[in-house]
């Protein structure tokens, strides 16, 4: 894995696909990768659908490995939402494909011309680019399903769907997943819109004549492996929880703990939330499709499984298992209690290519502004549909939560950096809201995600049940999540390299034997500072103070029920996430 | 390992339904709504659980990881103290770092830090302690499937309106599961008859479930 593929799209002539080793970027993958590449190609201050921008595809470091859970691919450039630096990620089958090719990252780059559309075939041959308008406006389902004609389901495709054509700040990148279904995205910042930008509709990756990547220590690899995955079946969280019910079994917890955001983060619980709930949800699940229908992998290797597939009152498939954040955020933050309108609401936002976060919050505000009522569940399908069919409404709901209270005049705008907040109410749960307010990416859940810290020591040991500290908690976790996001991993193997420390240790010797390298925990932690740094340092250029490290000021001034709690971590605190 | 309690009611139920089944996690589905058992008032959570639910051991210490008593995670289960018409809700470990904020004594607990159960306050302990009544519990996700039978062995009291709605969700399996159905003693001839039986009634009912 050791090739950067570039693609100018503005070359005389049509586009130019040239190919180079890693250079100065050798050592990196995924989020590492991608961050590095733009801060040192993407001038901050361009337009992020300007010609400057650059759009880069990379796997993570055990890409096309026989490591297990590794199959996640990051997508970098600068946010159309945020006007920072993004990196959004995935699951789905591309990125063990394009390892498995030997490619470390895909660049689009240059100016696009005109109303070509291209449609980009990677393979054993090579790159080949063409142009095909019969592809223009497809919803990412029926783009699959044409793409199939040709190139059979055994490839993966990366693609967008309309939001992305038209460029809106809110849209994804898709990927197929192991039933070649356009489920899985690279949802937040609006990454699809730069890919857009670059006319570039669909990449398919075919991993045809291709094996899986040997590692430099094959017997040492195949034993820390094995005892990595005996430590995710070991732990109740990867183990149970998240096999059986999925990322849904948060549902009733966090509205148990008043940290659940309904109704445009009016309050922190929602009565219906039972109705929602991972429980009710992969019960559902299992009566329609069968037993086993709520355990899914979103790529082949995965040991945790924690997805699953939605299938309508008539056993017909409607959606993939929605995840916890797609269902607070179509359902309680919207009013909504529905499961199947927000499957629904799911399957629409995944074919024509929205960040279901960012979708929901902005029909949050939409019904604040009195657009529709809150709890109006057809009228929530039918404001979904009109940004996927881009009529003056729906552009300005495709734009994002903070365009939509702008246009409707709410001050109840739940983002940062221009990004929606995802569900988890910073007020109850005031080292999230730390996390919102000082991440590089905009308010996002997942920065402050690899919840291992303790193992790796960064910062030291701490009191967990003492108040203080929130940044110190909160930096570290980023540190570790930069590092995790790097490798490929999924963010879910977290818990188990939490709760033991024999499985930390067993996948990184997983990346050791790998690549034949002996890093340590300080230097997964100092990977984790160079990438924040180097997003810290973008940021910083593109324009970004300390102001904008700061949660919207209705959270410090609006107290949350049922606690009654604002958020009240001082400024000069969240200024000291970055200090390091 | 866990041991089932006895039964032992208390409260005041407008029906008893008593049924056999040999998959009492079936009742997932009620057991995260929230229900009402007896308790002996002013006992710590680790009294509530071990001496009077008699869930004891390795797997209450393992699996019950996050507790919530009336909103609020607990840290210290010796130290909460239950009362009457509390609502206790407990959890298996929770994915997400906001799920790992709200297990007990976790490393991030401090995230959460001003929603937190404050076990102090606790000085009336002795005032009304010893007295029976009803506390509401909360059954989520897998504890809801592995103590399902240890509840509902002890008789819950659940709002039979609500009950009504949820068993007219249920699919035909679920009724398929059940044995030798009762309504306040009259045995059913179909386990569907349940919901019919039951909706002219208000307020309560008791559900219990009996021994082999």
């Amino acid at each position: 894995m050791d090739r950067i593929i570039r693609i100018d799209v503005g070359a005389p002539g049509g586009p130019r696909v040239t190919e180079e080793g890693l250079g100065k970027y050798a050592g990196f993958g995924g989020r590492a990768l991608t961050s590095a590449i733009v801060c040192a190609e993407v001038p901050p201050t361009c337009h992020p659908l300007g010609p400057e921008n650059k759009l880069v595809i990379a796997p993570g470091l055990m890409a096309g490995s026989a490591a297990s859970t590794s199959g996640r691919l990051s997508v970098g450039c600068k946010s159309p939402l945020t006007g920072g630096i993004k990196e959004a990620n995935s699951g789905g089958q591309a990125a063990h494909y394009l390892g498995r090719l030997g490619i470390a990252a895909i660049v689009l780059e240059g100016e696009h011309n005109g109303s070509d559309l291209y449609k980009i075939t990677v393979n054993t041959d090579g790159v080949k680019v063409e142009v095909d308008k019969s592809l223009a406006l497809l919803p990412n389902y029926a783009l699959c399903e044409k793409l199939k004609e040709t190139c059979g389901d055994s490839v993966a495709v990366i693609s967008i769907g309309p939001a992305g054509e038209r460029k809106m700040s809110n849209s994804t990148i898709a990927v197929t997943d192991p039933e070649f279904r356009p489920s899985r995205h690279a949802g937040r910042g609006g990454v699809g819109a730069v890919m857009g930008s670059k006319g570039v509709k669909a990449i398919i990756v075919d991993p045809a004549g291709t094996k899986m990547r040997k590692p430099v220590d094959p017997e040492k690899f195949k034993a820390a492996n094995r005892a990595f995955v005996e430590g995710l079946k070991r732990h109740g969280v990867t183990g149970q929880g998240l096999p059986v019910y999925g990322t849904n079994i948060l549902t009733n917890v966090l509205n148990e703990a008043g940290g659940y955001p309904a109704y445009n983060f009016g309050q922190g619980q929602f009565d219906r939330a039972a109705d929602i709930s991972g429980e009710t949800q992969a019960a559902l699940e299992d009566e329609r499709g069968g037993p086993g229908s709520s355990t899914h992998g979103c790529h082949r290797g995965c040991s945790i499984q924690c997805s699953g597939t939605y299938y309508d009152k008539d056993g017909n498939y409607l959606t993939k298992q929605p995840e916890y954040e797609t269902v607070w955020a179509h359902g309680g933050n919207c009013g909504i209690s529905d499961l199947d309108v927000v499957a629904k609401l799911d399957f629409l936002d995944d074919n024509y290519g929205f960040d279901t976060i960012e979708m929901g919050v902005s029909i949050g505000v939409a019904m604040e502004a009195g657009v529709i009522e809150f709890g109006d569940a057809e009228g929530a399908i039918r404001l979904v549909e009109e940004a996927g069919q881009g009529t003056p409404l729906g552009c300005i709901l495709g734009a994002g939560a903070a365009t939509v209270a702008r246009c409707f005049g709410v001050e109840r705008a739940p983002v940062v950096k221009g990004q929606a907040m995802p569900a988890y109410d910073p007020r109850a749960v005031k080292g999230i809201g730390v996390t919102y307010a000082t991440s590089t990416q905009g308010a996002d859940h997942t920065a402050g995600y690899a919840v291992a810290p303790n193992i790796l020591k960064v910062g030291g040991d701490i009191d967990p049940l003492s108040p203080e500290g929130q940044a110190d908690v909160s930096r570290n976790l980023q540190i570790a999540t930069a590092a995790l996001d790097s490798t490929g991993f999924c963010l879910f193997v977290a818990f188990a390299i939490l709760d033991q420390q024999d499985t930390f240790d067993a996948m990184v010797e997983t990346i050791n034997a790998m690549h034949g390298l002996s890093l340590t925990g300080d230097d997964v932690v100092e990977l984790g500072k160079t990438i924040l740094r180097m997003e810290r340092g973008f940021n910083a250029s593109a324009g970004f103070t300390k102001e904008h490290d700061r949660l919207p000021s209705y959270f410090t001034r609006e107290p949350l029920k049922p606690h009654n709690v604002v958020f009240d971590v001082p400024g000069e605190e969240l200024d000291q996430v970055h200090a390091f | 390992m866990k041991t089932h309690g006895g039964g032992n009611d208390g409260g005041v139920a407008g029906a008893v339904v008593e049924f056999r089944t040999s998959r009492p996690e079936i009742f997932d589905f009620l057991l995260q709504e929230g229900f009402q058992v007896s308790f002996v008032d002013r006992c710590t959570i680790r009294e509530f659980l071990c001496c009077q639910l008699a869930l004891c051991g390795d797997y209450t210490e393992k699996n019950i990881q996050t507790i919530f008593l009336n909103s609020r995670p607990v840290d210290d289960v010796d130290a909460a103290v239950l009362r009457g018409d509390d609502r206790l809700a407990l959890s298996a470990a929770m994915p997400g770092l906001v799920g790992a904020t709200m297990r007990k004594r976790g490393f991030f607990a401090k995230m959460r830090h001003s929603i937190s159960h404050d076990s102090a306050g606790g000085d009336d302990r002795a005032a009304g302690r010893g007295k029976r009544c009803l506390i509401q519990v909360k059954l989520f996700n897998l504890l809801a499937r592995d103590l399902a039978r240890d509840f509902l062995a002890r008789g819950i009291f659940f709002p039979v309106e609500r009950l009504c709605t949820l068993l007219g969700r249920r699919p035909v399996r679920f009724f398929a599961d059940l044995n030798a159905v009762s309504v306040n003693g009259e045995p059913l001839d179909s386990p569907k008859e349940m919901e019919d039986r039951l909706r002219p009634l208000s307020g309560c009912v008791q559900l219990r479930l009996l021994g082999d």
